[in-house]
């Protein structure tokens, strides 16, 4: 159990609760290994669980110049790569709608620790603290990936 | 600490990346991400640090293959 917690401490999203804090967490998750080009999640798709990084790389990708009129899909286009530590699936988490991206593991191994939404928010409910210090790190990422978006636009991406 | 890192490639052609790592970025170091090497060419702090962490931005720019 202190492997896995100490996991999950490399992540900010877990920045601030309590090792007891951090073995709920664990309780309530799973994990799931991923090999290269596999997609993890799919655009369009329902979303409810948020997904942390504990080893690898994934790739964040959505479709650019889909035109309706024309068959076939569109050209998906990367936005960011995403690295050990790193969350993704909060968007969905947050505002209960359709995933809004795809994620595909980039390396082999790629391993993440996966929280379904309805027992992460149930524990939430049950220790307002750590609903509070979970949900202040999870508006700080979301700032920090905005942030990061932003220079990534000033740079002519 | 753990330093939380925003990457920016130069050039357009690498969509970035946002990765944790042990030690901080160091100007002229060799960064890999992917199958791409690119060399490091400014750090700055991107939001105060919090706990643990440190936030960073770095601009990278491609190292080209002769």
């Amino acid at each position: 159990m202190e492997e896995l917690t100490a996991l999950l401490k490399r992540s900010d999203l877990f920045c601030g609760l309590t090792e007891d804090d951090l073995r709920r967490m664990v309780a309530i998750g799973r994990w799931a290994t991923y090999n290269a080009g596999e997609t993890i999640v799919r655009e369009g798709d329902p979303s409810d669980e948020l997904y942390i990084i504990q080893k690898g790389m994934v790739e964040v990708i959505v479709p650019y110049g889909a035109i309706a009129d024309i068959p076939g899909p569109p050209e998906l286009t990367p936005v960011v790569q995403l690295g050990e530590g790193q969350i993704f699936g909060e968007i969905g988490l947050i505002d209960r709608g359709a995933r809004s991206a795809t994620v595909r593991a980039l390396v082999d191994g790629t391993t993440v620790f996966v929280l379904p939404r309805e027992a992460f928010y149930n524990l939430c409910d049950q220790n307002h603290s750590i609903g509070y210090i979970v949900m202040r790190n999870l508006a700080r990422d979301l700032s920090f990936k905005l942030r990061h978006r932003n220079l990534l636009l000033e740079a002519g991406w | 600490m753990i330093y939380k890192v925003s990457y920016v490639v130069l050039g357009g052609r690498h969509p970035g990346a946002i990765v944790s790592r042990d030690t901080p970025p160091r100007l002229g170091e060799i960064v890999t991400l992917g199958e791409d090497q690119f060399e490091v060419v400014e750090v700055t702090d991107l939001i105060p640090p919090y706990g643990d962490f440190a936030y960073l931005h770095v601009t990278l720019r491609p190292i080209l293959e002769d």
